[in-house]
């Protein structure tokens, strides 16, 4: 087959002309294999998320240093595995996690959808407060450290989140010791 | 309220930053279709572009969401189904392809939903404005690409059903040559496993009659014809920027089409094409033309023009033949 550089239907081999326009066949048009034309479609119902090539192919990636993820325009080899992104989608569009504690089902992706097929809340709020996006066991989160924390997270939200118990544990024991201190010094007088 | 919602999306538009779905790099922020069935959008792979679009439903449901073992099962069957289904349309419209389609690609699915990548088309669709600005002899060039990718189509017993000016994108070739690229195959279905009542989409200024007696659900087939009608729709438009006319009372084509009024096919549409686009509009499909025979009868049209063409020739001076794809029909042939 040979594709008409003008109307661009695609010709059997044996015709001169296009059977369309009525273009003359040139030796540098394209060509085309229609007996393959089925197999140019593909499909699958297994997770894409899970199995990205991409995202297998950065997590290879020992040390990913933060240049590598700048994204440059057309180039697709900046191509980044969502855990591994600054950015992820899931992140980018959440309120911060105070806020979005009291509307769980707040997640870009669910918008619009049929109620009826909606999860129930709760899983979701506990799903879209990991940063994987899923709950995954421990082996498959990819071996490959994060990159430093970006600008455009909600940093100080995530950080207060998990630097807030020690904090809270250590005040609370000085707390304790003081009023305790206290309350002898006042059984004393 | 309008100028908050300019500036908040113009402000989300900076915030953006591509994503992977799946192997595909999302590179800009995805919007709702006009049905709200989908949202779409462009990304990357490989270097080369994309057009992707999420489908809001069905939802897959993640082992990571609880849910009642029963209706686990149910949303799963449901998605299976709908997933068997979509493969097999998009299988045989790939198999459709004579060059002028825009395919499926991919049809995958991405944590919850199912997403569907195609060529992206750097295009836009037709409209009537821009068609007045193409000159006859490739206003013919668009009917036959368009009737010779829908008889491979029907031959493949797809109905692309959502035949429309909005779905031909309209694409210059060499030279100021235009050529029309179809997309949109959502609404599309074999011939065997033809939706029924609600699960009916298409748009009613180019719905063929028995579509609509289908989505009351009263008897009617659904073939590869409800096309070649919205096709006469097209052409008319094609040929003269506007709709076949009707009386006033009715709305739409196929209304007036099923009460048996008068459709008025423009005056200003060469006699040949008239006799062509009423053939295409007939109430009943058994009495409407198939695709193949539209695509016969354009062919019909060229022969007897080229054979008028030579003869004016032979009797006017010796002067040679004009070349293969010159000018050999013309606006001026029909007046
Ligand atoms: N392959 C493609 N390349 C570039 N743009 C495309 C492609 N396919 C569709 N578009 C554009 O994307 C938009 C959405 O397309 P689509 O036809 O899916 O939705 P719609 O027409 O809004 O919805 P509906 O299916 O209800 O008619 C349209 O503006 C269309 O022109
Ligand atoms: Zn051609």
């Amino acid at each position: 087959m040979w594709i008409c550089t003008k109307c661009e239907t695609f010709n059997e081999e044996t015709s001169l002309v296009c059977c369309v326009c009525g273009n003359r066949r040139e030796n540098t048009d394209a060509k085309c294999d229609t007996t393959v034309l089925e197999s140019n479609f593909k499909s699958s119902m297994e997770d894409a998320d899970q199995n990205s090539s991409k995202k297998q192919e950065y997590a290879r990636i020992k040390k990913p240093d933060r240049e590598t993820y700048k994204i440059k325009a057309g180039q697709d080899s900046a191509d980044i595995p969502k855990e591994l992104r600054p950015d992820t989608p899931v992140v980018q569009e959440k309120p911060p996690v105070e806020e979005k504690q009291n509307v769980p089902e707040q997640k870009p992706q669910v918008q619009n959808e049929d109620i009826s097929l909606m999860p129930e809340p709760q899983p979701f709020s506990d799903k879209y407060d990991n940063p994987f996006g899923h709950s995954k066991k421990p082996e498959e989160i990819p071996a490959a450290p994060l990159p430093a924390q970006p600008q455009n997270v909600p940093a100080a939200a995530s950080q207060n989140k998990t630097n807030l118990l020690p904090l809270l544990i250590v005040g609370g024991v000085a707390a304790a010791v003081l009023i305790a201190f206290l309350i002898i010094m006042l059984l004393d007088m | 309220m309008g100028e908050l919602s300019i500036s908040m999306s113009a402000e989300n538009k900076d915030k953006f930053t591509p994503y992977l779905i799946g192997d595909y790099l999302l590179t800009q922020p995805m919007t709702s279709n006009k049905s709200g069935f989908s949202k779409w959008g462009f990304c990357t792979r490989g270097g080369k572009e994309y057009f992707i679009k999420e489908f809001l439903n069905p939802v897959y449901p993640l082992e990571s969401i609880k849910l009642e073992p029963d209706v686990r099962h149910r949303k799963m069957d449901q998605c299976i189904e709908w997933f068997n289904q979509k493969k097999r349309i998009y299988f045989s419209i790939a198999a459709s392809q004579a060059g002028n389609l825009v395919p499926p690609l991919e049809l995958f699915r991405n944590e919850s939903h199912f997403y569907l990548v195609t060529d992206k088309v750097s295009e836009t669709p037709m409209d009537t404005h821009e068609l007045s600005s193409i000159d006859m002899d490739n206003k013919f060039i668009l009917m036959k690409v368009l009737a010779n990718s829908f008889t491979k189509l029907a031959d493949n017993h797809v109905v692309h059903a959502d035949l429309k000016l909005d779905n031909l994108m309209i694409k210059q070739t060499n030279g100021c040559f235009f050529t029309i690229k179809v997309i949109d195959f959502d609404a599309s279905y074999l011939e065997d496993s033809a939706p029924v009542g609600e699960e009916i989409q298409g748009d009613f200024v180019y719905l063929a009659p028995e579509t609509f007696l289908a989505m009351i659900e009263e008897p009617a087939v659904l073939s590869p014809k409800v096309d070649v009608f919205a096709m006469g729709i097209v052409f008319h438009q094609l040929l003269c920027g506007e709709l076949p006319g009707f009386d006033s009372e009715y709305d739409y084509v196929y209304e007036a089409v099923l009460n048996d009024a008068e459709i008025k096919i423009s005056e200003n549409i060469p006699e040949e094409f008239r006799t062509l686009i009423a053939e295409m509009l007939r109430k009943e499909p058994a009495d409407r033309y198939s695709m193949r025979q539209v695509l016969s009868a354009l062919n019909g049209i060229e022969a007897t023009k080229r054979a008028r063409q030579a003869a004016e020739a032979v009797h006017a001076s010796p002067a040679p033949r004009a070349e293969h794809g010159g000018r050999w029909i013309s606006t001026d042939d029909f007046d």
